[in-house]
């Protein structure tokens, strides 16, 4: 297993429920359970909170409300509908481990673990050999799960040729970078999802002046809480027989999720539950009134809608997904990536303070100094700030194979020219051409997303993981 | 009856002197207090008091600590001095102003002030530019106008905990240590155990020793401060008595079944019991102990501690050993107490480290309308 994060502990999980599995080994630079993102580096501090409620979050598909559970047994007072700190989730993954690896124990499964880099995975006879950074021995499988997750920032057009300068800060975390930057500092944050999000609640809480912005302008949508009702307002059999090349795809797909909307309003029409203002500020606000009065229940088919969107869009050939799917993407992303109702109030206020503005440009170029960046602005305003952060977000991983058919462990902002991307299957694993089996290497979480929708959300990896555990148990039952 | 001397009431080592020691010990603040001449052994609680206590025991004739002269064991500067090579290159005395912004200019590396007596609460501050010298000399000279300063060496940083007893020392305690640098300051942020099959423990243990022997303890306590880099080892000092953090020891004899401040009574007050320890060494490999005093970071004075609800959740959680009564007001840098943490999961005793410190830093812990679950 490269990656031990929650996909890869989801992954475990499922693994050591299985019943063909000898040896398990996970490979990860990072202690496991904690991951990138719920560990040290990106969920320390306690301000940052997990974008799902406690009880859609979970990394073992056979135990619903897993994580409110964790919660209970620390003490916790939790309610299903809450947002918990995201370092909470990292030691929910870990705490998971430790009981995975005593079950596997029990049941005389070995699991080990290497800290370590895998830098690419080659066949090799039946199996398997992976190549490990500063490590010369590498190590052998049968199977591998690739279940990288996301580490490395990305960085926008318009800083790359300024990467390396000193004032560029790369990534929003860990937060505690940003608390040490010079006092009274000005910073312009170009990002305005999660990451940025995050940014500027840190920066705004040491008292520094942050001036964010996006190239697509459009902050995340607000909601209100989720309410317990899984299943209940989206038609999944009416989505799931939505052909993508029929002329009126887009107009059903709209009326379904539409009366969706309407129904987990309990008739409360689409326009009284969403902000279509166009200034973002106002929209803002708007959509934290909607969220204070509980009228942003669109809400309560997030978890649905990425369950019934995957069921959709995976089978779909990759040139239709590639048509498709960018129509939809961004207006889709806002809301399934929407801000809990407490992130957008410290929004608010963070704005309300003078603190905290949102561009409504975006740069046209930026050139750097020593002291700082002269920024200006599609408007023709110039403007001096401190630093930049980048925060849009991080590269989700890639696994470019090469002309001998080594498969590197890679990001999509790391593809040589010489690599080019295998087919992600169905069933998630590497095929490394059209006319070749598919590897025996599944991919999970994140990893899946040039396949998968929101593929690094949480329960999409529980899922994923059971379906792969029980594929390896029945691939084994067929060599025996 | 046994002498303890200390200016602080609630030394931690007072308490593990009381139990086994009772009526037979008086706790002193001063050369005149208690009956003196009725005293069969004298003993330090706090590092400020190491000087006093020596006095003491000269005084009455009683066993002091051996070859080597107090101020090696109170004075930084004359304790370099005695550690010779294993001494921090540079270090020095300071008698003015222009004379540490000089030596700040001097320097390659960051240049860290300190009082020149080793005390109970000693500041550090560290320099960068001189510039910043003004602030730290006049809040550390002492009356003669003197600071004690030294090169900033980078490193990893240990404090080796001793039991030294007719000249024999034990290795009670080996921590790795976080030092951060806040506002200039240099403050401890935790400590964590280093096992006994650390690769790293059996230099830091000789090296401990021979520090100990250069400056003549031959009974009792010893902190030794030590630097490791890429280039050497270095001491960066030696405290000659139980520090006066507020550590639950409670939760040391659950991560080892013994504390530094039982093993220190117990060699000056049943000296055979700790004679057998030479024979099986007291171990440190069961679980890891981690223990962080909790400051306070916030702007404004704290006085309210909700956020201690969060910290007694974290993973590997023992207990708080509270060193400020509850409403008192708190500024910048103050400890409120120290929490402690064991399990066999080192992983996660460091990830609830750096979750309490970022609950620290931001303020969660002492701002009763913070919200953290949304």
């Amino acid at each position: 297993m490269v990656g031990a994060g929650p996909s890869g502990i989801a992954a475990l999980r499922a693994l050591v429920d299985s019943s063909s599995v000898q040896t398990i080994t996970l490979v990860d630079p990072i202690e496991p359970g904690f991951g990138n993102a719920f560990g040290e580096r990106c969920a320390a501090d306690p301000h940052l909170m997990c974008n799902s409620v406690a009880g859609v979050t979970w990394i073992d598909a056979h135990r619903d409300e897993d994580f409110i559970s964790y919660l209970v047994d620390r003490g916790w007072p939790v309610l299903w509908e809450d947002h918990m700190p995201r370092y909470l989730f990292g030691q929910y993954c870990r705490q998971r481990y430790k009981e995975a690896c005593a079950d596997a124990a029990e049941a005389g499964i070995q699991v080990h673990y290497v800290r370590g880099w895998v830098e690419s995975v080659r066949r090799s006879g039946d199996g398997y050999l992976l190549t490990l950074r500063d490590r010369m021995e590498p190590l052998t499988a049968s199977d591998v799960l690739l279940c990288t997750g996301l580490d490395v920032p990305q960085v926008p057009p318009l800083l790359k040729s300024h990467a390396d300068h000193h004032r560029l800060i790369h990534g929003s975390y860990p937060a505690s970078k940003l608390r040490k930057l010079p006092s009274n500092s000005k910073v312009l944050v170009i990002g305005l999802r999660s990451s940025g999000q995050d940014a500027m609640l840190a920066l705004s809480h040491s008292g520094h002046t942050v001036v964010m912005t996006s190239p697509s302008g459009r902050l995340s949508a607000v909601r209100s809480k989720i309410r317990q009702a899984l299943g209940r307002h989206l038609d999944a059999n009416a989505l799931s027989t939505l052909n993508p090349e029929d002329a009126d795809f887009e107009e059903k797909i709209a009326r379904i999720v539409s009366d969706a909307v309407t129904s987990a309003g309990d008739g409360l029409p689409v326009l009284e539950q969403v902000s279509l203002q166009s200034d973002q500020l106002a929209r803002l606000r708007d959509e934290v009134a909607l969220a204070e009065e509980g009228k942003a229940r669109w809400a309560d088919l997030i978890f649905d809608t990425v369950n019934a969107l995957n069921e959709l869009v995976s089978p779909w050939p990759e040139e239709i997904r590639r048509r498709v799917l960018p129509k939809g993407y961004n207006v889709l992303t806002r809301y399934i990536n929407s801000l809990p109702l407490l992130y957008g109030q410290r929004l608010l206020n963070s704005i309300n303070s003078g603190l905290v503005s949102v561009s409504s440009y975006y740069p046209e170029c930026v050139s750097p100094d020593d002291l700082g960046w002269n920024v200006k602005w599609a408007d023709g305003r110039e403007e001096r700030f401190d630093y930049i952060l980048a925060a849009t977000g991080f590269h989700f991983p890639r696994f470019p194979v090469d002309e001998n058919r080594a498969i590197r462990i890679a990001h999509a902002g790391d593809i040589r020219p010489n690599e080019r991307l295998p087919e992600i299957t169905l069933n998630l694993r590497l095929r490394l051409s059209d006319d070749s089996e598919p590897e025996r290497i599944w991919l999970v979480g994140a990893a899946t997303n040039a396949r998968n929708l929101f593929a690094h959300v949480a329960w999409v990896s529980a899922q994923q993981s059971r379906s792969i555990a029980a594929e390896i148990d029945i691939a084994a039952e067929a060599v025996v | 009856m046994i002498g303890l001397i200390t200016s602080l009431d609630d030394a931690p080592v007072v308490e593990a002197f009381v139990e086994e020691c009772g009526s037979q010990l008086v706790v002193l603040d001063s050369l005149e207090a208690g009956n003196i001449t009725e005293l069969t052994a004298v003993y330090a609680a706090t590092p400020a008091m190491v000087e006093l206590a020596e006095t003491l025991q000269h005084k009455l004739g009683l066993r002091a600590s051996g070859a080597g002269s107090v101020q090696q064991r109170t004075q930084r500067f004359n304790q370099q001095c005695a550690l010779g090579p294993v001494s921090i290159p540079q270090a020095t005395l300071i008698a003015s102003e222009t004379g540490l912004a000089e030596f700040v200019r001097a320097q390659s590396l960051p240049v860290v002030v300190r009082p020149v007596a080793i005390g109970d609460a000693d500041k550090a501050v560290l320099l960068r530019h001189d510039s910043e010298v003004g602030s730290a000399y006049r809040d550390l000279a002492n009356i003669s106008g003197e600071v004690f300063a030294a090169p900033w060496m980078s490193g990893e940083r240990y404090s080796v905990d001793l039991v030294t007893f007719a000249g024999r020392p034990l290795v009670a305690d080996m921590r790795k240590l976080r030092i951060d640098e806040i506002k200039g300051q240099l403050l401890l942020r935790h400590r964590v155990s280093v096992h006994d099959g650390d690769p790293i423990a059996e230099s830091l243990a000789a090296i401990a020793f021979r520090a100990v022997e250069a400056i003549g303890i031959v009974s009792g306590a010893a902190h030794v401060d030590v630097v490791v880099n890429a280039d050497r080892i270095y001491v960066e000092e030696i405290v000659c008595a139980p520090r006066p953090f507020h550590l639950g020891v409670d939760a040391a004899f659950t991560a080892y079944s013994h504390s530094f401040h039982h093993l220190l009574v117990e060699a000056l007050v049943r000296s055979d019991d700790f004679d057998r320890r030479f024979v099986r060494k007291p171990r440190r490999n069961r679980e890891t102990l981690a223990c962080a005093p909790l400051r306070v970071f916030s702007a404004r004075d704290a006085v309210s501690f909700a956020g201690l609800r969060f910290v007694r959740r974290l993973p590997g959680f023992h207990s708080f050993v509270r060193a400020q009564s509850a409403g008192k007001p708190l500024s910048f840098g103050s400890i409120v107490g120290t929490v402690s943490f064991v399990s066999t999961d080192a992983a996660s005793i460091m990830n609830s480290l750096t979750v309490l410190h970022e609950m620290e830093e931001t303020d969660v812990l002492f701002d009763e309308n913070a919200e953290i679950v949304g």
